[in-house]
């Protein structure tokens, strides 16, 4: 290994961070330009701070809860598992559990990023021919896996250590120790994963497909990661309420204390290795000790470069092989004529499913995510025979709350799939030729809403199926689908003209357009401000309002054959509940149909501008 | 027709990619730009394309303005860029689909076009190919198909030999005369000065951004008041 590791790292890296942070720190000479760019810049910076503080903050304040309690804790010795155990071990025991968690980050997030780093660039392509060695190419993939999958994981270990030390007032040097075991954690998780990663593709070598085998590869992780969610979802369902927070400190270190002594023992043996540097057990031999994992990892990392830097680049030069199909060029079916909005959708739709890691981050997560979090509660609540109860309660729930779930959960799902927030990013350098052609920039960005829209659509359907067993009111599932799409255009044409403000077209790798692309993080972010934001407005236009409303004519009598009410009644199917209950929701919707309807066509008016110049102003 | 009204650009402060450039390319001709690498010619292109915008000055494309009239003006031209990178996976029909939609290519036309040019540019076995897998030279193609799906009548190529094989070359540069003969306005830039002074009816010599020379090759000569090749000629005129 020599210098050119360095160096392949430092061109990775100096690649990533231009085209992530391009629109930031470019320089432009034009004042006028120069005004909105700072703007945008601003706009930026704040959304970027705003993304650590939400990411950082859910695990900051369960760290908090349990090491504030801990640190006031008597410190005698503890029962796990039948046997006692000092309070210190306990500690140990206990920050072993947030690094397991956090190493299971680590090496789910690289696992996942699987058909990027076996995607071939032209770089890539260049870099094979000149005279480096596998291993020097191999270990320099590694560090820019580790460099650019743990930074998530990295802010919650640093997180995890400094409330530690902060209630346990640890001496100053060791926040210096917390970052270097961070670093070493994570790097750990990496080198478990990468290789097996490699080995499962491998397995499906016979395939002679890297789309199909890096497909498969993860939905035979996928148990993990629902595992995984089930997990989180305990430890979040303990944490509320904090008269659990003994019995949960002392079932995670109860799970550690049972990791230990599995198959697994190998891993955990390391990362309790770590929690014991960590928590202050090695006294003045720290440094020691601290050398000694650096040099562990170190060692692992060469073991692991050396064995598999030449599968690696077996794999990553493998081609795919296609199928033959027969092809007719003088078929008429071949050539059809399509409105150009249409043709541009098709495009994108075949773009987002033949591209595997178009396919990952977007449809493969509306898709994911409903099956995680559906199976996550059905495990969990099957487990506590409460299923059966939570069904009869969610029965019985007032109809308000069926659209309050089905349109918040399709909206999240969709600014998480990153379709809208993408879109332009996705066109790559290609974008040059839609310059070209004379396509008005509002066809395209038609094309480009609908593909998102389909998307919603499915979203929507994904979770008003599973709802519709719950309450079988189709009146409600056609509703409820209506104001979705509606409130999910509003959020797509928002996470458009995001993507359109600073859209990340010199990508060389599919994988940095969508996963890497900063726009999608904003998008989400914006998602979960407008979530709470819709949660009220409907809050307020379907209960609040109506009921203020409807209390001041409580006097007025009901009359079934009033035309208003008829017409109301015939209009939203909603016949059933009692007469008031009916009247207040009816006329509720009525209003959150129409201010939504009126919202969408504000932000389409507002937006219709800036969509059009905009689009002729981006040059790739 | 295509004209170049007083048209600059620049990247950097104080430095243009294109400085006040004017050019006027009639119909029924074929018009070469040349110039040395980073003389302007690509950037002039995607100006008159509308992939990028210009700083100042203006481009006519058959009477429609670039700036002003982007699409009438994008309509009335086919255009292959000097770099074929498609991103996009598509099998090569369905891109030559969606350009034609984008052309409004009736289905008949379209039909009859891609079923010749494919033939011309020996492309037709490979159309049911992902374009991922293609070629340099087989996106070169490709892009040339597409550029005439709607029959332009002003022809838009940068650098469009490189990569072609000869026989590729050769139906090319007859497709581009015939397109001149039948009153099109063909316009391409080239580093190849042996097609320029072989094709063309009239020629550019663009250099640091600035119109060195314009006028048929005869003319060049004249001027410069010589019997030298067009290479010695360009030479001459690039070193100053």
């Amino acid at each position: 290994m020599d210098k050119t590791i360095f160096k392949l790292i430092g061109f990775n890296l100096k690649q990533l961070l231009h085209v992530q942070f391009e629109g930031l720190f470019s320089n432009k000479n034009n004042k006028t330009k120069n005004s909105k760019k700072v703007i945008s810049r601003i706009l930026m910076i704040c959304l970027l701070i705003y993304a650590f503080l939400v990411i950082g903050g859910s695990w900051g304040v369960l760290c908090n809860s349990i090491f504030k309690y801990l640190s006031l804790n008597d410190k005698a010795d503890i029962q796990i598992d039948g046997q006692s155990v000092r309070f210190d071990e306990y500690i140990v025991l206990i920050i072993s559990f947030f690094f397991i968690m956090i190493f299971l980050i680590s090496f789910l997030f690289t696992f996942l990023s699987i058909s990027s780093y076996l995607s071939l660039s032209g770089t890539e392509e260049y870099f094979l021919t000149l005279p480096i060695k596998s291993t020097t190419f191999f270990a320099s993939k590694v560090i820019y896996l580790t460099l650019v999958n743990t930074i998530y994981s990295m802010l919650l270990s640093i997180i995890t250590l400094s409330v530690y030390g902060f209630h346990f007032k640890v001496s100053f040097d060791y926040y210096i120790i917390y970052l270097i075991i961070s670093v070493c954690l994570n790097l750990f998780a990496v080198m478990i994963s990468i290789p097996i990663s490699l080995l499962l593709i491998r397995l499906f070598k016979f395939l002679k497909n890297k789309d199909t085998m890096a497909y498969l590869s993860i939905f035979i992780i996928l148990p993990l990661v629902i595992g995984y969610n089930i997990f989180q979802q305990n430890i979040m369902q303990n944490i509320s309420d904090p008269s659990m927070l003994n019995n949960f400190a002392v079932s995670i270190a109860s799970i550690t204390y049972s990791l230990s002594k599995s198959i697994l023992s190998p891993i955990i043996f390391f990362i309790v290795f770590l929690a014991r540097l960590a928590s202050g057990s090695f006294g003045l031999f720290r440094y020691l000790y601290l050398i000694f994992s650096i040099l562990l990892v170190t060692f692992i990392f060469y073991i692991i470069v050396v064995l598999f830097s030449r599968m690696y680049v077996s794999i990553l030069t493998m081609t795919n092989r296609s199928r033959k199909t027969s092809f007719n060029l003088k078929r008429n079916s071949n050539y059809k004529q399509k409105p150009i909005y249409l043709t541009i959708f098709k495009k994108e739709n075949l773009s987002i499913f033949r591209e595997p890691s178009f396919f990952l981050n977007g449809p493969f997560v509306i898709l994911l995510l409903p099956l995680i979090i559906g199976l996550s509660i059905f495990v969990q609540l099957n487990t506590s025979k409460g299923l059966d109860n939570v069904l009869s309660s969610l029965k019985q729930m007032p109809e308000i709350y069926y659209i309050y779930i089905s349109v918040l959960a399709s909206f999240i799902l969709s600014s998480f799939a990153s379709i809208s927030s993408t879109s332009i990013s996705r066109e790559g350098k290609s974008f040059s030729i839609i310059k070209s052609l004379p396509i008005n920039p509002l066809q395209y960005f038609k094309g480009k809403i609908s593909h998102a829209l389909f998307f919603s659509f499915i979203c929507i359907l994904v979770i008003n199926i599973p709802l519709y067993f719950i309450f079988p009111k189709i009146e409600l599932l056609l509703f409820s689908a209506l104001v979705s799409l509606l409130f999910s255009f509003i959020f797509h044409l928002i996470s458009i003209s995001i993507d359109l403000l600073n859209p990340k077209l010199s990508w060389e790798n599919p994988v940095q357009a969508v996963k890497q692309n900063m726009n999608a993080v904003y998008s989400i972010l914006i998602g979960l401000l407008f979530s709470v934001l819709f949660f009220f407005q409907m809050k307020i236009f379907l209960a609040d309002i109506p009921t203020k409303i409807f209390a001041k004519f409580t006097k007025m009598p009901y009359d079934s054959n009033n035309i208003f009410y008829t017409l109301m009644r015939r209009t939203l199917f909603l016949a059933n509940g009692t007469i008031r209950t009916d009247y207040i929701f009816c006329a509720g919707l009525f209003i959150l149909l129409v201010i939504a309807s009126l919202e969408l066509v504000v932000i389409i008016l507002a937006l219709k501008n800036y969509f059009k110049s905009r689009f002729y102003k981006i040059e790739s | 027709m295509i004209e170049i009204i007083d048209t600059s650009k620049s990247y950097e402060k104080g430095k243009k990619a294109v400085d006040r450039l004017n050019l006027k390319i009639g119909n029924s001709m074929i018009f070469g730009f040349l110039g040395p690498n980073g003389a302007g010619k690509t950037t002039t292109i995607k100006m008159i394309t509308g992939i990028i915008s210009a700083d100042e000055g203006d481009i006519i494309v058959d009477g429609y303005s670039i700036k002003k009239e982007p699409l009438n003006a994008k309509m009335n031209f086919g255009y292959v860029p000097d770099n074929s990178d498609i991103v996009w996976r598509l099998k090569g029909l369905e891109y030559l689909n969606f350009i034609a939609d984008i052309y409004r290519v009736s289905k008949e036309k379209r039909k009859e076009r891609i079923e010749k040019y494919s033939e011309l540019f020996d492309l037709k076995d490979n159309l049911n190919q992902y374009i991922t897998t293609y070629s340099r030279g087989m996106k070169q193609k490709l892009m040339l198909i597409a550029s005439l799906l709607n029959d332009p009548q002003n022809w838009i190529l940068d650098e469009p030999i490189v990569g072609l094989d000869p026989i590729i070359a050769h139906a090319l540069k007859t497709e581009m005369q015939q397109r001149a003969k039948d009153g099109g306005c063909v316009f391409f830039s080239t580093h190849i000065l042996e097609i320029a002074e072989q094709l063309c009816d009239k020629i550019a010599i663009i250099n640091k951004g600035c119109l060195l020379f314009e006028g048929t090759i005869e003319e060049v000569k004249e001027a410069k008041n010589q019997e030298n090749s067009l290479e010695q000629l360009f030479l001459e005129l690039v070193d100053g």
